[in-house]
């Protein structure tokens, strides 16, 4: 698996970043002498492109993600879910979201990797709702006994319970990417990360109606 | 009129190449660049052996490596480079696909002085070029310069 990663990033972004250098190439050195029709091909070919780099970003980081050791360390939630949205904001500053974030607790996890599984999360429930004028977000926290279940609501296009499984396979999308773009990976690999945390992942939506991703994270017992 | 510096560019995909020429003319960086097609041809060249035998004394002001060649990978060629006294003070940088966190640990302990990937958006490319040319073939200071 190592060595499949390593050619992954290796020999397939090659080629992949050559196409695309000479597509770009093109339309700056040659893009007034192009027909419109000509523009239009260019362009498509790098939307194929970079959709195969994000594809394959995705892929390296699921499969090192199966690999990765976990470094276990207290982290503050709400610090994490901050540097999360930073850039989220950033990228969506011309949508009107609203944000209500509870006060989140300390956890017992890795840093990088629920960085991820946030940085998913909440990435899907902005691009979900991408269609709605005002668009809410809330996440939330319940404390059980023996975990923390985190929420992240949103009142987008939600899905179809009957898919609720499907969610978290690779691959597995439940829109197709005209509507929204995806890989397909995020989830299982938010679903991974959650596993090897010792937790779990679900989802509760309804058509139209939003959707309410939830997962629990153990308590560290040695508190 | 200061004599630009040459550049020493090892990689060994011809696509590559050219579309690091091209990011660099993008730039308008007019550095001279040779082209070595992998470790073995980068060492002849710099130290003046086999086709190179003729060539004008002087290291260039940076090598840019890839790290994936035949014959002699960039790692190696680091290595050879830094254990050579006439050569290991010629600042080398790592221009590679490569996020391999060993490929990072293995050129940072051989001493290299940045590593730099490859972004797959050519745009993003030409920006990482123009950083690192200017940096490095026009900012940066060599204690073989003389030029003061």
């Amino acid at each position: 698996m190592e060595a499949f990663s390593y050619s992954v990033s290796h020999d397939l972004s090659a080629p992949l970043r050559h196409i695309n250098g000479y597509v770009e190439l093109l339309l700056i050195r040659f893009y007034d002498f192009l027909p419109d029709k000509a523009r239009h091909y260019l362009n498509n070919i790098a939307d194929s492109v970079s959709q195969m780099a994000t594809l394959i970003d995705d892929l390296l980081q699921f499969s090192r993600t199966g690999l990765q050791e976990m470094l276990f360390a207290d982290l503050n939630m709400n610090i994490i879910v901050q540097e999360v949205l930073v850039p989220i904001k950033q990228e969506n500053h011309e949508r009107n979201i609203e944000w209500r974030i509870a006060t989140l607790p300390h956890v017992y996890g890795d840093h990088a990797m629920l960085r991820l599984v946030w940085t998913n999360l909440l990435s899907n429930a902005v691009k979900f709702t991408r269609t709605r004028g005002k668009t809410i977000i809330e996440i939330n926290v319940i404390d059980e006994n023996d975990a923390f279940i985190f929420s992240i609501r949103d009142n987008g296009v939600g899905f179809d319970m009957q898919y609720a499984q499907k969610l978290f396979g690779v691959f597995q999308r439940l829109h197709t990417n005209d509507e929204f773009e995806g890989t397909g990976i995020g989830l299982a690999n938010v679903h991974r990360i959650i596993l090897k945390h010792g937790g779990h992942i679900w989802a509760e939506a309804e058509p139209d109606k939003g959707a309410t991703f939830n997962f629990s994270l153990p308590k560290n017992k040695e508190d | 009129m200061i004599e630009l510096r040459t550049i020493l560019l090892a990689e060994d995909n011809p696509k590559d190449i050219e579309l690091t020429l091209e990011a660099m003319a993008e730039n308008n960086l007019a550095n001279q660049v040779v082209v070595v097609k992998d470790g073995v041809e980068a060492l002849e060249y710099l130290r003046r052996e086999g086709k190179y035998k003729l060539r004008k004394a002087g290291n260039p002001c940076v090598i840019l490596l890839d790290i994936k060649m035949p014959r002699m990978d960039g790692i190696e060629a680091l290595r050879n480079i830094r254990s050579d006294d006439a050569l290991k003070i010629i600042p080398v940088v790592i221009l590679t696909s490569s996020r391999e966190k060993k490929d990072l640990i293995d050129t940072y302990e051989l001493g290299v002085n940045a590593y730099v990937i490859k972004p797959i958006s050519f745009l993003q490319f030409i920006e990482a070029v123009k950083h690192t040319g200017a940096f490095w073939a026009v900012i940066n200071e060599l204690p073989t310069d003389g030029r003061s």
